[in-house]
């Protein structure tokens, strides 16, 4: 299938008087696995929170799942995995069933308790995240890679279509990152969930990702793993214009 | 029947006292949560004013102080969302809402028994009318809080994610402010303007020594507050001290015990 989930065109952004990012096209086809990296201040993260409509651009249209921004109403289609999602008070009184029914929350909308069905669709998360005997721990009691993959169970919880990670791994030991990365690949493979991902983990997700993005304010086209890493991942096309391919 | 059941002030003391330890829990938890807690402080002070004002004016003073801290509720989360700091915002208008209360207390001297009540709250001075206007108020907190739980719940442990999966956030913060305000007019009468933020704060930090989960925090906290009340009210009726005082020490001396435990135990 070659839907376009997410169409960004022309998009800049400036703070104050600097300019964050600058004329960035991207399409993101349903079933993908992209990439996007780019160096500390690059403008990644304020890339990904203007697809999920939490900052508005200066200037350029974004389309999700076909439909402009604005007009836009399914975000439970859409699962997001923030960068502080393990920076968050680790004394909150919150446990693992909580957290992860919230992504239930805004499918059910205002007014309704979780019903059966939830509880079905929460479990199923926990499940599939290896996490359903944690149920009842407080989050706090966990590990950096567990906490993570309870985030990854609520953004689940709302089925979505497609899941946006932000250097999901930070505080997530080596060989949790690697198990990590094994997870999203089933998820991208066998679930058909559309992923995006935010990293400087070059090394794991190369053999795994479809596509890889660079950016540092523009989309550069330059983006050649040897110039980066010093080595070139097999198996992965660079893009270069990110304009279809 | 022991004595101190069998007067009407102080079973209508006790009923609306009930009411506030669960309504303050309720309220509590999130603010405290959301890094919040000098609201209610803020508010209260704010609450004075309008009491001063109430009074001055020969008005149901209650009516006014809701009137004076819903207003600044709204004002103080507009102020935030015009990039003011949060806690900047909150002392501009617990300023203005003091400053208030004592230019009215300057120019008219007359009523410095009743705002001694108001200020550390007073087991006697809750008539029919106070408990009919309190319940009502609390019915409709309560009910806000059952009602969008879910929705405040999320806001309070992740707000991004939140803002992220469409769930209309600034709405909420002000409904929580809004109801913040209220709950601080509510408590007014009982505990009393300088102690109300206390009775929001402490049994909600009792409470999250021993809570698991969000729920349970709420649930604990509404016990720990409903024991202060009862035993705060039973000690100011014996001992004919400002109810607001005895309320908030014994949520305290709660709070210890409670932290002494738990370290024993580990």
């Amino acid at each position: 299938m070659d839907e376009k989930i997410i169409e960004m065109t022309s998009i800049s952004y400036k703070q104050d008087a600097s300019r964050i990012l600058e004329d960035i096209n991207l399409e993101i086809k349903r079933g993908e696995f992209l990439g996007i990296i780019g160096p500390n201040g690059a403008g990644k993260t304020t890339l990904l929170k203007i697809m999920l409509g939490l900052i508005k651009p200066t200037s350029g249209t974004i389309k999700l799942f076909g439909e402009d921004i604005h007009h836009f109403k399914d975000w439970y289609k859409i699962g997001y995995i923030p960068q502080h999602a393990l920076n968050y008070d680790a004394n909150f009184p919150v446990n693992v069933f909580e957290v992860v029914s919230m992504g239930r929350f805004s499918k059910k909308g205002l007014f309704k308790n979780l019903g059966k069905e939830d509880m079905r669709v929460i479990d199923d998360a926990l499940e599939i995240v290896g996490m359903k005997e944690y149920k009842n721990r407080r989050i706090g009691e966990l590990s950096g890679g567990q906490q993570q993959r309870v985030f990854i169970a609520r953004a689940l919880a709302s089925q979505p279509e497609l899941l946006i990670l932000d250097e999901p791994t930070v505080g997530v030991d080596i060989a949790g990152q690697k198990e990590f990365y094994d997870f999203l690949e089933k998820l991208n493979k066998e679930k058909k969930i559309t992923l995006v991902i935010v990293t400087h983990d070059i090394g794991n997700i190369s053999s795994r990702i479809g596509r890889l993005a660079c950016i540092n304010k523009k989309m550069f086209s330059g983006c050649h793993p040897e110039e980066l890493f010093g080595y070139a991942p097999e198996g992965m096309k660079f893009v270069h214009h990110l304009h279809g391919e | 029947m022991l004595e101190v059941f069998q007067y009407g002030f102080m079973q209508r003391a006790f009923i609306a006292g009930i009411m506030i330890a669960i309504i303050c829990s309720a309220i509590g938890t999130f603010i405290v949560l959301k890094r919040l807690s000098m609201i209610g402080d803020g508010l209260s002070h704010i609450a004075l004013g309008g009491i001063a004002l109430g009074l001055f004016l020969g008005v149901y003073p209650v009516i006014s102080a809701l009137i004076f801290s819903v207003l600044s509720a709204v004002g103080i989360n507009s102020l935030k969302r015009a990039k003011i700091y949060g806690d900047v915002a909150i002392a501009i208008f617990f300023s203005a809402g003091l400053a208030v209360a004592v230019v009215i207390l300057s120019l008219a001297k007359g009523f410095n028994v009743d705002l001694f009540s108001y200020l550390f709250g007073s087991i006697l001075t809750v008539n029919e009318t106070d408990l009919q206007v309190m319940t009502g108020l609390g019915i409709f907190t309560l009910g806000a809080v059952v009602i969008f739980y879910k929705e405040l719940f999320y806001i309070t442990f992740d707000e991004i994610s939140a803002r992220a999966s469409g769930i209309p956030v600034e709405k909420l913060n002000t409904l929580l402010v809004v109801l913040t305000a209220i709950t601080v007019v509510i408590s007014l009468k009982i505990v009393g303007i300088l102690l109300v933020s206390s009775l929001l704060v402490v049994p909600v930090a009792t409470s999250l020594q021993i809570s698991r989960n969000f729920k349970e925090t709420i649930l604990i906290s509404m016990i720990f507050a409903i024991l202060s009340v009862v035993v705060g009210l039973i000690i100011s009726f014996y001992f004919n001290l400002a109810s607001g005082g005895a309320i908030v020490l014994t949520s305290v001396i709660v709070f210890l015990i409670v932290m002494i435990y738990k370290n024993r135990i580990g």
